[in-house]
């Protein structure tokens, strides 16, 4: 109810000019500097994992067959001259099979981070349609929900979500990307429950509003107060959960494919990099570091945008 | 009391059934059976399996029966099946009995495969939630107390750090620093790997304490690093809790009351605030536990850990599905015993909850 109130307030505040209440948000948001920081890191993570690629003179997935020995395992800074006698330089060395590290990075970015974005926003839509659905009509449709989504809050997700994609594998085997897909459906398959005891909260306290009384003597449609009144007001805890929950998308698909149950060769991600990166720890320690380091970046940048934007959108929302 | 229990108890047998469909149900969803791959092998001359062993492991898993006593001869065994039909006699008790078949791979029970595993897998859990807690609370408290002071920032960092960092590359870190590179810089190295050595190697930790092969001190420096790898996640999320959760109390009337009372802080703090902010962590700490599962399995992989997350991971990867099944099974039980013994510790932390 505070949530509802406090956007209200905001709103009529803002009235006369529509830009008055981004920006009362943007000079909220900016007090959290840490989370400017974050904003400025993602935003060069970004470039990194899907500009980076086209710009690098490498690519991961060709292998110098010819020049095969000479490019194996070097390390940082390391270079090696191909038999037309061009002298090749690594900045981060290169892995087992002689392909440039600092570009398997970029590529193994492209894929988590799409496959992070990709997932909570369908997650949050899935998620906010049903919670929406639930709080509203109430009743056994509210129960059938709800005792859904406790069943898959009770799961222990990584045991099951690992069962799942052996399953499914055998099912996929011959589509290319196929493991990325998956892994994408497994995550939403979780993921949309946060999102719907949210949303269902919220409109829980909106239906008992005078203004969706309004709607309703007007004649509104029940989708059309669910659409247009109760999501578009239940809108800021969802960016807010959205936000946080990339890091955690992100973190458990490097989880899974280091395991070996998630984003499978060929395609890298930051995960699976580290899987293969195990193997030679000893002789080169930074294939570890580097792709869990980047991890680590972004599941914090988020975190800190997040925080910042719970602030800034309303103080007083508690996630 | 007692109804409240004797329906929760209800509640709690109905979920393990349905858990104990959906785990069954896996088992029908792996494209061509669950003995797809192991006849795959089998066809290849070099394995040792034989058309033999699996005519006998499609028995023990119930494939020869009609397909609707399947399920019913899993979960309550097919020894007296005999009475519906002699052709249907097995000599399988069923997992309510505790009998989820034998391993494909190590041809021994499941229960006793886990059973071994388990302990180390509690040993490594229970240590890290005790040590979380140690933690978490004191830096909550005083986060809370001396909200805005300098420490208090430096602690809401590192919260931060330890919810956004991936928990088993953090493990991988802690291995590369401590027992690599202590070992190339001659300090006195951990070890990365196992319970207890197979000797103990000369520059190590327990050969600088003095601890001896197989003793408390060796267990104990080899679940060093995998513990600290384990708690950071949930010390971080802990500290964050309590920190929120006492900033709430002290606002509250009863400690305005009791500073005009006059009572020192350290009593305020730790007689009215502490008792009231602590009992929704009951509630938090339960909600860990489904993640210490997946938790176990990074871990113990990470660390080359005996226990039960590394038995599942092996056994996934070698499609042993009896042993995924008992690993399911055990978890949900677990998983609902837990709930349901936090909800009785809830109303007895809090006099005010009533059962309902």
């Amino acid at each position: 109810m505070s949530v509802a109130e406090l956007s209200f307030g905001a709103e009529t505040l803002a009235a006369p000019q529509e830009a008055g209440r981004g920006a009362l948000i943007w000079r909220r948001f900016k007090r959290h500097r840490l989370a400017v920081v974050g904003l400025w890191i993602v935003a060069a993570l970004f470039l990194f994992a899907f500009l980076g690629p086209v710009l690098s003179p490498y690519n991961s997935t060709s292998i110098p067959t010819a020049d095969l020995i000479r490019a194996r395992d070097l390390d940082p800074g390391g270079s090696w001259t191909d038999r037309a006698g061009v002298t090749h330089t690594h900045i981060l060395g290169t892995d087992s099979v002689g392909r440039d590290y600092l570009t398997r990075l970029m590529e193994g970015g492209r894929v988590s981070l799409s496959l992070a974005i990709i997932v909570i926003m369908t997650s949050m839509i899935i998620g906010m349609l049903i919670g929406a659905t639930a709080g509203y009509f109430g009743g056994w449709v509210d129960a059938v929900i709800m005792r859904v989504v406790d069943f898959i809050l009770t799961l222990p997700d990584l045991p099951v979500i690992m069962v799942l994609s052996v399953i499914l594998a055998d099912y996929i085997q011959d589509i290319p990307g196929g493991s990325v897909t998956i892994l994408g459906i497994i995550f939403v398959g979780f993921g949309w429950v946060g999102a719907a005891r949210l949303v269902r909260g919220m409109v829980l306290s909106l239906k008992t509003q005078e203004f969706t009384d309004a709607a309703k003597a007007l004649g509104a449609s029940n989708r059309s107060i669910i659409l247009r009144h109760m999501l578009p007001n239940s809108l800021a805890p969802i960016l807010v959960a959205a936000t946080l929950g990339v890091g955690g998308v992100v973190v458990g698909e490097a989880a899974l494919s280091y395991l070996g149950f998630g984003v499978k060769a060929p395609f890298p991600s930051w995960g699976n990099l580290l899987q293969n990166a195990q193997r030679d720890v000893m002789s080169s320690p930074f294939r570890v570091f580097y792709p869990g380091f980047l991890i680590l970046l972004i599941s914090l940048s988020f975190n800190f945008i997040g925080d910042a934007l719970r602030d800034a959108l309303d103080p007083r929302l508690k996630l | 009391m007692s109804a409240y229990l004797i329906r929760r108890i209800i509640q709690m047998v109905l979920v393990l059934l349905v858990s104990s469909m959906a785990i069954y149900g896996l088992l029908l969803a792996v494209p061509g059976g669950p003995l797809a791959e192991l006849r795959h092998q089998a066809a290849d001359k070099k394995s040792s399996f034989s058309a033999e062993q699996i005519a006998r492991m499609e028995k023990m898993l119930g494939l020869h029966l009609p397909k609707h006593l399947q399920y019913v001869a899993w979960l309550a065994g097919d020894d007296w099946m005999g009475r519906i039909d002699p052709e249907y006699a097995g000599d399988r008790k069923g997992v309510l009995r505790g009998d989820f078949g034998d391993s494909f791979k190590q041809h021994r029970p499941v229960l006793v495969m886990i059973r071994e595993r388990l302990f180390n897998t509690v040993r490594l859990m229970g240590a890290s939630a005790i040590i979380s807690l140690m933690i978490a609370i004191p830096v909550g408290i005083y986060s809370a107390v001396r909200q805005y002071s300098k420490l208090d920032y430096a602690f809401t960092f590192a919260t931060f750090f330890g919810i956004a960092i991936p928990g088993f590359w953090f493990g991988l870190m802690l291995i590369l620093l401590f027992a690599n590179q202590f070992q190339k810089w001659g300090l006195p190295f951990f070890p990365g790997s196992g319970t207890i050595s197979t000797r103990i190697r000369p520059g190590s930790i327990e050969a600088f304490l003095g601890i001896t092969r197989g003793s408390w001190g060796d267990v104990l420096t080899h679940m060093f690093l995998p513990v600290l790898s384990l708690s950071l996640r949930s010390m971080a999320g802990w500290a964050r809790f309590v920190r929120s959760s006492m900033l709430e109390v002290l606002r509250q009337d009863y400690v305005r009351t009791a500073r005009a009372k006059g009572l020192t802080e350290r009593v305020i703090i730790a007689k009215h605030a502490l008792r009231n902010a602590l009992i929704p962590l009951v509630t938090i700490i339960t909600f860990e536990i489904p993640a210490l599962f997946g938790g176990a399995i990074l871990t113990e992989s990470v660390f080359g850990y005996p226990g039960m997350g590394r038995l599942y991971l092996d056994a996934l990867g070698g499609k042993d599905f009896p042993v995924v099944q008992g690993f399911l099974m055990i978890s949900a039980l677990l998983v609902v015993i837990a709930t349901l013994l936090s909800d009785v510790l809830y109303t007895v932390v809090d006099p005010r909850i009533r059962f309902s």
